[in-house]
């Protein structure tokens, strides 16, 4: 039998592992959450219901092992919820429009993602980050901000890896067509602005 | 793509909470934690993603069934019953616990799985087998009290009549077929009969008290088989089955035998090996004698080769058990066929001995009474006689019987001078060997067998 420790011990030890999270997380929690919804406030909001909710979970007695899946995945919930209560029919809709789709061969290969992203302006692709419906900037956010793998966002997203993979690449794939379109505005901005 | 992310994350990073923005998060969620504490008494930690906590856990125990190990143990126990017991009780005898299984499990199992008409036959024969079997080890062991022998009996009637009955179902689709199989349970009941019967004068004189003789005794079955096999010879004769399905019966037979024999694990140079070798090799000379002699006399051929079914379907029966059998005197039961060439040495030795006895016999004359002599003279002229008919004749086989005949006849002769008074010195050491003749022209033979005494 393992010693007994006493339950100050085991709760101090709790909270302290519960605050170093909370450290450790805070920054990239509220970078999602506001990339993804777009306002300071509700995203400072959404990660605090994260950490009381984990906190509430960890009352009740049970133990978690690694805390970073486990605050994403949180989030992530709260902020569809957050979705929900905002524009309620949209998303539904949306949801329903994806369903499982196969994707194509090129589409499920991380390798032809890669080489799509490489076409891209980076600063210019995450200025229309917020032009791109939920579920394509939701994986987008999570491979190339919160840096998780496909693997890692499939667990958390409950979809399986060749929706994430599809995902990605037709999100990439949305982003450049905006880029190219703003280009485009521009160039005939400038050449009106010439006449 | 790396110039994409890092272009991606840069910009990212950007989005930041700024510091008062932190500080109030953080103060806000200490404030949560302090009013909402961890309980005093933390419940044993559950694990991630453990089962919901029980409602009424105070009002209902729960029984924590354990399926698994359960099941475990239920599986490991029905294959103990459903492969090791059958295993095990295939090895009992009446008396042992396990010894219904064999019979009603065991066997009725292999029974009802057994359709071909002809497998059926052959298994009721096997079984009948297993039984006189059984009782024999009892017997030999000094087990078989009166009782056991009665249900022995009793297993023994039930299998013969099973037998009869599937060969009578066999004979409406396939006549010679019956007929082949009711040689075959004819044989089997007749080779147990001999070698019951053989063995209990061996056993019962070695039996010390009458109590023990009567826990050896086999006498009721052999009573039994014998009623049974006189029953199947009062059946009317049946026509001969077809040459061609002899032979295959007996091609299967053959094989089977080559099977078992090899199939048993002899000491070198054991007597029984080398004499069943020598039976099989007997049943192969017969063989092509019998399809030498299909072109002139068929029935002739076909009744040679009917013998040699029997003397197979014997070996086999033999070699089935052959623990059991061990003791059995081959020679009694399958009688050694000897070769044209060791007819031929045969007959030779056989007329030395018979000149032997006539040069003697004729030197005694002059001290014989007249009546006396005059036997003799009979006697030799009798013998000289079937000598010239042997000589004329080149039937191997009936050579064979009047050479030993003429022996016979000279060797009473013998017996009658001596009887007679006449001092016989002269002639020692032919009566000394008078026993002894017949060994000694049996091992002139290939097959040096102590055991089997040329009759």
């Amino acid at each position: 039998m393992a010693p007994v420790r006493k339950t100050d011990d085991i709760n101090e030890n709790h909270e302290a592992r519960f605050l170093k999270a909370f450290e450790e997380y805070n920054e990239a929690l509220f970078r999602h959450a506001f990339l993804r919804i777009s306002n300071r406030e509700k995203a400072i909001d959404v990660v605090h219901d994260t950490f009381t909710k984990v906190w509430s979970y960890l009352r009740n007695g049970y133990e978690i092992d690694n805390f970073r899946p486990f605050l994403y995945k949180v989030l992530n919930n709260l902020i569809i919820d957050e979705y929900r209560r905002k524009k309620e029919a949209s998303l539904d809709a949306l949801l329903e429009i994806d369903g499982v789709d196969e994707g194509s061969f090129s589409e499920l290969s991380e390798s032809t993602a890669e080489a799509l992203a490489a076409t891209l302006d980076g600063k210019k692709a995450f200025e229309l980050l917020e032009e791109l419906p939920d579920q394509y900037r939701e994986v987008i956010i999570l491979r190339f901000v919160d840096q998780l793998g496909p693997r890692e966002i499939s667990d958390l997203i409950e979809e399986s890896e060749n929706v994430v993979s599809v995902r990605i690449h037709r999100g990439l794939k949305m982003l450049r067509q905006k880029i190219e379109s703003k280009d485009t505005e521009a160039e005939e901005n400038r050449k009106r602005a010439k006449k | 793509m790396k110039r994409f992310s890092e272009q991606f994350n840069t910009k990212a990073q950007s989005v930041k909470l700024q510091a008062v923005e932190r500080d109030a998060l953080k103060a806000r969620l200490v404030s949560y934690m302090e009013y909402h504490p961890m309980p005093v008494s933390t419940p044993a930690p559950r694990k991630f993603a453990a089962s919901q906590p029980l409602l009424f856990a105070d009002t209902f125990k729960v029984l924590q069934i354990p399926t698994v190990p359960i099941f475990r143990w239920s599986a490991a126990f029905s294959v103990l019953l459903l492969i090791m017991i059958p295993v095990l009780a295939e090895k009992t005898v009446p008396g042992d616990n396990l010894y219904a299984v064999k019979v009603r499990f065991n066997e009725e199992v292999r029974s009802s799985l057994t359709l071909d008409q002809h497998a059926k036959v052959e298994w009721e024969t096997k079984r009948l087998n297993r039984r006189i079997a059984e009782a024999r080890q009892l017997a030999s062991e000094g087990k078989l009290t009166p009782e056991v022998e009665v249900q022995v009996v009793a297993a023994v009637r039930e299998h013969t009549e099973n037998v009869q009955k599937e060969i009578e179902t066999l004979r409406v689709s396939d006549a010679d077929g019956a007929t082949l199989a009711s040689i075959e349970l004819n044989t089997t009941l007749e080779l147990q009969s001999t070698s019951l019967q053989e063995e209990g004068k061996t056993t019962l004189a070695a039996a010390v008290s009458d109590a023990q003789a009567a826990t050896m005794s086999t006498q009721l079955l052999v009573d039994v088989l014998n009623e049974t096999i006189s029953k199947q010879d009062d059946q009317p004769d049946v026509a001969i089955p077809s040459y061609d399905k002899i032979m295959a019966r007996i091609e299967q037979n053959n094989t089977r035998s080559h099977e078992l024999l090899t199939s048993i694990k002899f000491n070198d140079a054991d007597p029984l090996k080398s004499g069943i070798d020598r039976r099989l090799q007997d049943v192969n000379r017969s063989i092509e004698q019998a399809n030498a002699l299909r072109s002139q006399d068929e029935v002739t051929a076909s009744q040679l080769l009917i013998n040699t079914l029997e003397r197979t379907q014997k070996l086999i029966v033999l070699m089935s058990d052959i623990d059991v059998n061990r003791n059995v005197d081959l020679e009694l039961v399958v009688p050694i066929i000897l070769t044209a060439q060791e007819q031929d040495e045969h007959i030779a030795q056989l007329n030395i001995e018979i000149n032997r006895r006539v040069e003697v016999l004729e030197a005694l004359r002059p001290q014989m009474s007249v009546a006396l002599a005059d036997k003799v003279g009979f006697s030799i002229t009798a013998a000289k006689q079937k000598q010239v008919e042997v000589q004329s004749d080149h039937s191997k086989i009936t050579n064979h019987d009047f050479a030993k005949d003429t022996l016979t006849l000279l060797n009473d002769a013998l017996g009658v001078v001596k009887a007679a008074g006449i001092d016989t010195s002269g002639v020692v050491t032919i009566s000394g060997e008078k026993e002894g003749s017949a060994t000694t022209t049996a091992s002139t033979t290939p097959v040096v067998n102590t055991k089997e005494k040329v009759q």
